[in-house]
């Protein structure tokens, strides 16, 4: 008999995906499960507003489409798991180069950091929470983690070994370590 | 299938137990998890340490506001998690004039202080300020000598950044309190 851990009390990433790898709205947060927003009664995954699912899909196209047209690597929406060490975040959208997940068919599961992570902030989102997990992204070996926060129009990227660097309205988005040639103005993801 | 089991966890401590065996050690209890501080600062960083100190309590004495503590004053987070900030002002609203107690409290201080040293990577230190907002801190300032930078970290707004022209303000927790950044850092 092997001993157990209490049911709900503690997950491993292997546990929590295995449970949970096909729901959105749903992360591992060092070991316990955390459904984003409140806790949905019916047990189905938190459903987020209109706004950030535009923003979101926003962000999903102006990254994609300049990641389709320079043939860089793949773009990744709606909660994609990324393990950290001590967690299963769900990222918004996500950016992965071809050199670290070559290209051809998509595997089941990413298993590498991926380059950059956009968090799409929304009005529940605390940023006790929201540093928690950028600090686990970077710690990981994410490059660089993009927070767009709809309500205040602005951009902040977030890096390993530098001051979050604040953009908004009026700026132009660049990502120059992950994205070379990427210069998309701030408003494009808010309008 | 094999059955999946955790590893045997280290002996995990509560905040007394904590405060009991490492009151007088730079140390943090992470998740029950005790972790070392570097032993003692360069000169360069307790210096500045020092500077801040006064600064921000010569403020805090002439505006009769609170209190300012330095040496990594233990922070209760929750139950497993101690953080000790390097400077940190807490208002006479949440703890009254008098001396103050020599033991592990609740006191949630208003403002935290991280100076970062070049050991420091910013992961570690967003685990702290997330830490910091979590336990009811309202503003989490991080000094960065080496880049002469200050960056501000609150509940719901973006960080602010102030550089090292910049004029240090934190109205909602020090009304009145202006300082350019760079006296920190002279």
């Amino acid at each position: 008999m092997t001993p157990t851990v209490p049911a709900a009390a503690f997950l491993t990433p292997d546990e929590f995906l295995a449970k949970y790898g096909d729901c959105s709205g749903v992360e591992l947060v060092r070991g316990r499960v955390v459904w984003s927003g409140e806790v949905p009664a019916t047990g189905d995954s938190a459903v987020p507003k209109f706004r950030h699912g535009v923003t979101c899909v926003k962000a999903s196209r102006l990254i994609g489409d300049f990641v389709a047209a320079h043939d860089l690597g793949w773009v990744a929406s709606h909660d994609t798991f990324v393990r950290t060490t001590a967690s299963v975040r769900g990222a918004d959208v996500l950016f992965v180069s071809y050199a670290k997940v070559p290209k051809g068919k998509a595997p089941e599961e990413l298993t590498v950091p991926p380059d950059l992570v956009v968090e799409v902030k929304s009005p529940t989102d605390k940023n006790a929470e929201l540093f928690e997990k950028i600090g686990e992204y970077l710690a990981v070996g994410v490059t660089a983690v993009l927070v767009l926060d709809p309500r205040l129009a602005a951009a902040t990227v977030y890096r390993n070994d530098e001051l979050p660097q604040v953009m908004h309205n009026g700026d132009e988005l660049a990502i120059p370590d992950v994205l070379p040639g990427f210069a998309v103005p701030v408003k494009a993801f808010f309008e | 299938m094999t059955p999946t089991t955790l590893a045997a966890p280290p002996a995990l401590l509560t905040a007394e137990e904590f405060f009991e065996r490492y009151a007088h050690k730079r140390a943090e209890l992470v998740d029950g998890v005790v972790i070392e501080e570097e032993p003692v600062p360069a000169a360069r960083r307790g210096e500045i340490c020092a500077e801040i100190t006064r600064i921000l309590g010569n403020f805090a004495k002439e505006s009769k506001l609170g209190r300012v503590m330095s040496n990594d004053t233990m922070v209760r987070i929750r139950d497993k998690t101690v953080r000790g900030p390097d400077v940190l002002f807490v208002s006479y609203t949440r703890l009254p004039p008098g001396p103050a107690p020599d033991k592990l409290t609740d006191m949630v201080p208003e403002l935290a202080i991280e100076v970062r040293s070049p050991s420091n990577d910013w992961p570690d230190i967003f685990g702290k300020v997330s830490d910091y907002l979590k336990a009811g801190v309202t503003a989490v300032l991080v000094v960065d000598p080496e880049q002469a930078t200050g960056s501000v970290y609150r509940g719901s707004e973006i960080p602010q950044i102030f550089d090292n022209g910049d004029v240090l303000t934190i109205p909602d927790v020090l009304p009145g309190f202006a300082v350019p950044l760079k006296a920190f850092f002279a």
